[in-house]
């Protein structure tokens, strides 16, 4: 059922990025034995919410004592531009079973979601379902064995390495791989401008409203652009 | 926090996680969206990377920090420019980092 070629260019559209996931999955690890927590209970945060950010704001707060409640709300906020990204992926995973399409939302990545609906947008012939699987199961083993190596390695690594840069790296590696022209400059420059000015806002507002202002700024833009050319 | 409550936390967030990555793959299909919202869907990509990128090379200890003593704000400048001209995913990943730790450790 699966596409072997799929699969096969699913993994190595994410591969170059594993550099960058490395390190920030290591510093997940070393975060967790810092914290006090077993290797099984790491394991289990790494497994079972498979979203790093988050997973560092958990780690962050535990340490702080803060109540469950307060943990589980900030870790969901963090996460809530998954639903963004479910609604734009979801016209390519249509017409398979449910469980693989449960599959594949759980192991979607920032990462993987990108890469792949860029790569769908250019590629409308591609088997879908085949190719995020290649991507996101990558981007999960890279993510879980390093966070292993990172939690058994922990008081070897420095801190001032500063590991967490990894990540918006292979953000900005993937940043113009879908632009289209100037509406998608449009949109990455409003967002980035909108995000930096809402940092400080709480509960992760900022992040929220830079995604609308961008996607807003994007489309009207493109509308704008492109009026008269039928 | 015990053990019981750290494992019911870590499965309250990965359930609510799953759910938002699951939430319109599960509901599309079963409602019917209108021709904007997939033109405007193709912006997500650029404009969430955007926003997760600029507050990360910029903001430091909740602080804008502009300036050419900001290890980040170089490295990603010059990675921006890479990724910009030669849409290199490794090379761009490659030098951020080396440039990152060129700053940090020269």
């Amino acid at each position: 059922m699966f596409n072997k070629e799929s699969v096969i260019r699913g993994v190595k559209s994410v591969a170059p990025l594993i550099l960058g996931i490395v390190p920030f999955a290591m510093i997940s690890g070393i975060t967790a034995a810092n914290t006090g927590i077993s290797l099984g209970m790491a394991m289990l945060m790494s497994v079972g919410i498979f979203a790093g950010a988050s997973q560092l704001a958990v780690l962050q707060l535990v340490s702080d004592n803060a109540h469950m409640l307060v943990i589980i709300y900030t870790a969901l906020i963090i996460n809530l531009r998954m639903m963004i990204y479910s609604l734009s992926i979801a016209p390519y995973l249509q017409g398979i079973k449910m469980r693989l399409k449960a599959l594949l939302a759980y192991s979607m990545t920032d990462q993987s979601y990108a890469i792949s609906t860029v790569h769908f947008l250019n590629n409308p012939e591609e088997d879908a379902k085949s190719f995020l699987l290649g991507a996101s199961a990558t981007l999960w083993v890279v993510w879980q064995v390093n966070t292993i190596i990172g939690y058994l390695m922990g008081s070897i690594i420095p801190p001032e390495l500063g590991l967490d840069f990894g990540i918006p790296l292979t953000f900005i590696a993937i940043l113009f791989k879908g632009v289209v022209g100037w509406p998608g400059l449009i949109a990455i420059i409003t967002s980035g401008v909108v995000a930096v000015a809402g940092a400080g806002l709480p509960m992760n507002i900022g992040l929220v409203l830079a995604a609308i202002f961008g996607i807003t700024a994007g489309t009207l833009s493109e509308v704008y652009l492109t009026r008269g050319r039928g | 926090m015990n053990n019981l409550q750290l494992i019911l936390t870590i499965l309250i967030i990965g359930l609510g996680t799953f759910l938002f990555r699951f939430s319109f793959i599960f509901l599309y299909g079963k409602m019917k969206l209108p021709q904007w919202v997939h033109r405007a869907m193709r912006f997500v990509p650029p404009a969430v990377l955007s926003a997760l990128i600029f507050p990360a090379i910029l903001i430091r200890n909740e602080a804008l920090w502009v300036s050419y003593e900001n290890p980040r704000l170089i490295a990603g400048m010059v990675a921006i420019a890479i990724a910009w001209k030669t849409k290199n995913l490794l090379l761009t990943i490659a030098t951020g980092l080396g440039i990152f730790w060129l700053i940090i450790f020269v």
